[in-house]
């Protein structure tokens, strides 16, 4: 059964593109989306016609100032009470005091009193605002940001549903429920939102509150308290935030929407706002007999319940114009306020603004829109008609705006790709917006090579095909990297490489222009590129033979292999001899292939190949992870110029050559350099084997790159997203708490370092002591929030006293009690410069001998090194200097190995 | 001879490795080779090629260009230190007071450091950031 239900989520949840797991967790936040949404299309309409048909038309624009008062203190309130609410807690009671106050709204109707209907258009108006953005700021506070990337759209697809269904059910029902009952079916669909909430995932930040509960009576300090509610209550947001690849277009950006922007914003709504006051007003002036045959119950009064019915009614015409022009204008304007919201601004910043803008903004501009039209119609008794003209004038003020705010915007974004501030890795412009393609487009045709590549880099993240043409046209580019660059782009899609681009970039200078050239249309059209790459292969020229290769690579290996028989490659390999290029090119393509022939060939090749045909050749075996070349791999992990390359290939071997590389690891002979890189090869494979590989190591074997080893683990937990066993990390924590204990005796009980050696071990300790502190927080980083905790670090090293104390109670906040007692003594006794920490209490060694004992056994072999040579120099530690001397040396000189010269 | 820990000892008073961890400075020390100047004997020309760093052990070299005296280095001071990081030809030429020791590290030693050692361009990149800062900061408030 519970397969069965996992089949069922995996299939639905590739539909739609997400795992079974999240479909799962985002079902019920869809399910509720949809259900605010559809109760949101059956109150409206219910409040329209209802206040339409019992207070009047004439009283519309005081209701919408009314609106806006209420509206936007209520909205300001709200945002800044909510901070102080637990997520899941907060969404849950404000809806299920919505969905009863909506109960007591349709009692209060049956009083049929002109008050009543005021303060229910008012309060449908709240719930449109507040329901929307309840459910929203749930699925923030559930979803990481990567998970938000995908699953928000379907919760948008959910509200969609929603509103069709909203829509669909009051024009089928009204008539028969009537408009007063439409209101009890809202509170019935909020109860429902409330129900599936039960079932969605729990906001993160409450379940970090509850760890912090069976802490908070450890609690010292009160400004400890403060950074810890600042902490969980930003911590969402700064999550979005940092390393923000767009983080410093910040300031020009923000400049000018803060100029334009809001004022931009309000010009909009206003428009917008006016314009739908006079179609309202319009709907409402038809002739007083199609309304009256509208029936007797408000709900039919809705333009959106009868229209049909209205169609060809003597008035509707005069109704329908100004309707229909607001629904289109208001769109329009809609979508261009809504553009702002995709600026490249921060995330932070955006979210900070987006409920001001959604709320106050346009409730404001809503009663500012009521207050023109009353001031123009009663006040100076202007005709509807002028209204109109007025309210295109305020569009045009708007569309000058705009045009502006977009200048500012361009050039902000064009300084950006200048000075290559935007973080391709995190691009979260909609690269396919109409509106940034235009943006890019002036930067392909920068003099300067350097922008025109970072353009290329970032039109490589658009998904459709609008910029082929822009690409194409750099083909013919005077550098040859933009060359290379526009054609790997244009290259996923050969169709567009047509004449003349392909003749002439198959005789371009460049080979490896050649060379892609010949790959691309070797997937259009295999035949040609057979004929011609075997003419090729025969051509003096070197870059020919370069791109003839790169073709017959494109082509299915059996083809290939036929094509390049024992007689050809004897001859290329003739001919690498004296060429780099078409050695490094027939390196890559045997190294690829990875058949038994080619292998045998490529020893030969390697084994007096220059650095260019080497490199080539590992690009092959990281495409192959043949293991006939593995020992060669690891050759090469001792050759300084090819040593990221070999071990980039090693570790896309993965799970299978852990086991080598943990014999580099522990082969001495082989210099620290190429032992540090298979640690990075290990931690790059991600594998749970080269974790568990890793984790083993950190502490035990031989010394010296722990440091190393946590970066492993550090980088398997950020770009990899790995877990780590609880208790092995913790144990690493324990580790490193006792050494910043000891460290802590071995300065206080020994005399001030009084020359050179001793200076230089007490250097050498204190230096281990903040890289103890550090590798703590790194390991706490492995099984809490990693960004939380770096925080927290930062706080600790560089914060005054007060930081510092509340960072450490973040951290003693989110470790369970046992591990508090004795990591928080650990860190307090850790140096800090200015700061007059408590003593060190516990079992540890006290006299100075037996301390300088510990250290002269350390497992980290610089620092037993010290501790050796300033043993002597310590009263009561006892050493002979000349035997220390020579022990530290030993030491040192085994450490470094390789390294001396 | 002397043992890494004493260069090591000696090479944390360079300026530029002021920030580098003492253990990286074990890497630096590692390819710091001894030499041995006699008095008067010509360390480089002016205009000489820069290839390598000095740090004094013990006795004085004078930095001078043609007879003009610039500077004298002593003991735990380095001279030709910009050396290490580009090729420019000498600005001053160097010549040993009296009988002089000192460490030399090679410029092409010291890139490989750099290349295997990411930890020591670090110390070395913070040194130099400081040092600019504080030029910074001398340009601001003259």
């Amino acid at each position: 059964m519970r397969s069965g239900e996992s089949e069922w989520a995996s299939r639905a949840g590739r539909l739609v593109g997400l795992e079974a797991s999240e479909l799962r967790r985002a079902l019920p936040i869809v399910l509720a989306h949809a259900g605010i949404l559809a109760a949101i299309y059956v109150l409206k309409p219910a409040r329209n016609a209802l206040f339409l048909d019992q207070v009047g038309v004439a009283k519309l624009p005081f209701v919408l100032v009314l609106v806006a008062v209420v509206g936007g203190l209520t909205a300001l309130a709200y945002s800044r009470q909510s901070t102080r609410w637990r997520t899941d807690r907060l969404v849950q009671a404000s809806l299920l005091l919505m969905a009863s106050s909506l109960v007591g709204c349709r009692l209060l109707l049956g009083l049929d009193s002109e008050w009543v209907y005021f303060a229910f258009f008012v309060w449908v108006q709240l719930f449109g605002l507040l329901s929307t953005s309840l459910v929203w700021l749930w699925a923030n506070a559930a979803f990481d940001a990567r998970e938000a990337r995908r699953v928000f759209g379907l919760i948008a697809t959910g509200g969609i549903f929603g509103a069709i269904l909203g829509g669909l059910f009051t024009g089928a029902f009204a008539g028969l429920l009537g408009a007063r009952n439409l209101v009890v079916v809202a509170a019935a669909l909020v109860a429902g939102v409330v129900f599936c909430l039960g079932f969605a995932p729990p906001p993160i930040a409450s379940a970090r509150k509850r760890a912090l509960r069976g802490s908070r009576g450890r609690t010292r300090a009160r400004a400890a308290v403060d950074f810890v509610g600042r902490e969980r209550g930003v911590d969402r947001l700064r999550r979005g935030v940092r390393g923000h690849p767009l983080q410093r277009l910040r300031r020009p950006v923000l400049r000018g929407c803060r100029r334009q922007g809001g004022l931009l914003r309000l010009v909009l709504r206003v428009g917008q706002r006016l314009l739908a006051a006079v179609s309202d007003l319009g709907h409402a002036l038809a002739p007083p007999a199609d309304r009256r045959r509208r029936g007797s119950d408000g709900a039919a009064d809705d333009p959106r319940l009868r229209l049909r019915p209205l169609l060809g009614v003597g008035g509707l015409p005069f109704a329908a114009t100004p309707k229909a022009a607001d629904g289109s204008f208001r769109h329009s304007i809609h979508k261009s306020a809504t553009e702002l919201l995709f600026l490249p601004i921060p995330e932070r910043t955006k979210r900070r603004n987006k409920l001001f803008i959604d709320t106050t903004v346009d409730t404001t501009a809503t009663g500012l829109g009521a207050l023109v039209v009353l001031f123009f119609t009663e006040g100076l008794r202007w005709s509807y008609t002028i209204l109109a003209w007025l309210t295109l004038a305020f569009a045009l003020g708007g569309i000058f705006l705009a045009r502006r705010l977009r200048a500012a915007y361009v050039d902000a974004f064009r300084r950006a790709i200048e000075s290559r501030r935007i973080d391709l890795t995190k691009l979260t412009v909609g690269l396919d917006e109409a509106s940034v393609r235009d943006l890019l487009r002036p930067v392909l045709r920068s003099d300067q090579p350097r922008q025109v590549l970072y353009a290329l880099d970032l039109m490589a993240g658009a998904s459709s095909r609008g910029f082929d043409d822009d690409v194409r046209s750099l083909l013919g580019h005077p550098a040859a990297s933009i060359r290379r660059r526009a054609l790997e782009l244009l290259g996923t899609d050969p169709k567009s490489l047509t004449e003349p681009w392909r003749s002439t970039l198959l005789a371009d200078e460049d080979p490896d222009v050649r060379a892609l050239m010949m790959t691309a249309w070797a997937r259009l059209d295999p035949d040609a590129v057979i004929e011609r790459s075997l003419e090729d292969l025969e051509s003096e020229d070197e870059r020919a033979v370069v791109g003839a290769l790169a073709g017959l690579l494109a082509l299915p290996k059996s083809t290939r292999e036929d094509l390049l028989d024992d007689e050809r490659l004897d001859r290329l390999e003739a001919r690498s001899r004296a060429s780099d290029a078409i050695g490094a090119s027939l390196a890559y393509h045997l190294a690829s292939d990875a058949s038994p022939r080619s292998l045998a060939r490529i020893s030969r090749i390697l084994g007096s190949c220059s650095g260019e045909v080497a490199i080539a050749a590992i690009r092959g075996a990281a495409e192959s992870r043949a293991p006939e070349l593995l020992d060669w791999l690891v050759s090469c992990l001792s050759k300084r110029g090819l040593r990221t390359g070999a071990r980039r290939a090693l570790a896309r071997y993965g799970a299978p050559v852990v086991g080598l590389l943990d014999a580099i690891i522990d082969d001495g002979t082989k210099p620290i350099a190429a032992r540090k890189a298979a640690i990075r090869a290990l931690a790059d494979s991600e594998s749970s084997e080269a974790q568990r590989s890793l984790l083993a190591r950190l502490d035990h074997g031989a010394g010296g790159f722990d440091p190393e080893i946590l970066e492993g683990l550090n980088r398997m937990r950020r770009r990899h997203g790995m877990a780590f066993p609880a208790v092995e990390v913790t144990n690493a924590m324990s580790h490193r708490a006792r050494e910043l204990r000891v460290i802590r005796a071995t300065r206080k009980s020994l005399p001030p370092p009084s020359c050179d050696t001793t200076l230089l071990f007490d250097r050498a300790l204190e230096e281990k002591s903040y890289r103890s502190q550090d590798e703590i927080f790194v390991l706490l980083g492995l099984i809490h929030d990693p960004k939380a905790i770096e925080d927290a670090q930062v706080h600790f090293r560089r914060g005054d006293r007060v930081t510092r104390a509340a960072a450490l109670e973040y951290v003693v906040n989110v470790v369970d009690v046992v591990t508090a007692q004795w990591l928080l003594p650990a860190l307090e006794a850790a140096p800090a410069r200015g700061l007059d920490v408590d003593d060190v209490s516990g079992s540890l060694p006290s006299g100075p001998r037996e301390l300088m004992d510990i250290w002269v056994r350390a497992r980290d072999p610089w620092l037993r090194a010290c501790a050796l040579a300033a043993a002597p120099r310590i009263p009561a530690s006892g050493g002979d200097p000349s035997t220390s001397a020579a022990l530290a040396e030993a030491s040192v000189r085994e450490w470094l190995g390789e390294e001396l010269r | 001879m002397r043992t890494i820990i004493e260069k090591v000892i000696f090479l944390q008073n360079v300026d530029v490795f002021s920030h580098v961890l003492t253990e990286q400075l074990a890497y630096v020390a590692a390819i710091a080779e001894e030499v041995v100047w006699d008095r008067d004997q010509k360390i480089y020309a002016e205009d000489d090629p820069s290839d390598a760093m000095y740090l004094v052990l013990e006795g004085r070299v004078r930095l001078h260009r043609g007879e003009q005296t610039v500077t004298e280095a002593g003991p735990k001071e380095a001279f030709g230190t910009w050396a290490l990081f580009d090729d420019e030809p000498r600005v001053a030429a160097a010549t040993a007071v009296e009988r002089t020791e000192a460490l030399r590290v090679a410029r092409s030693d010291f890139l490989d450091v750099l290349a295997d050692n990411v930890r020591v361009t670090e110390g070395i990149l913070k040194a130099m950031v400081r040092r600019l800062r504080a030029l910074g900061r001398v340009v601001r408030n003259p």
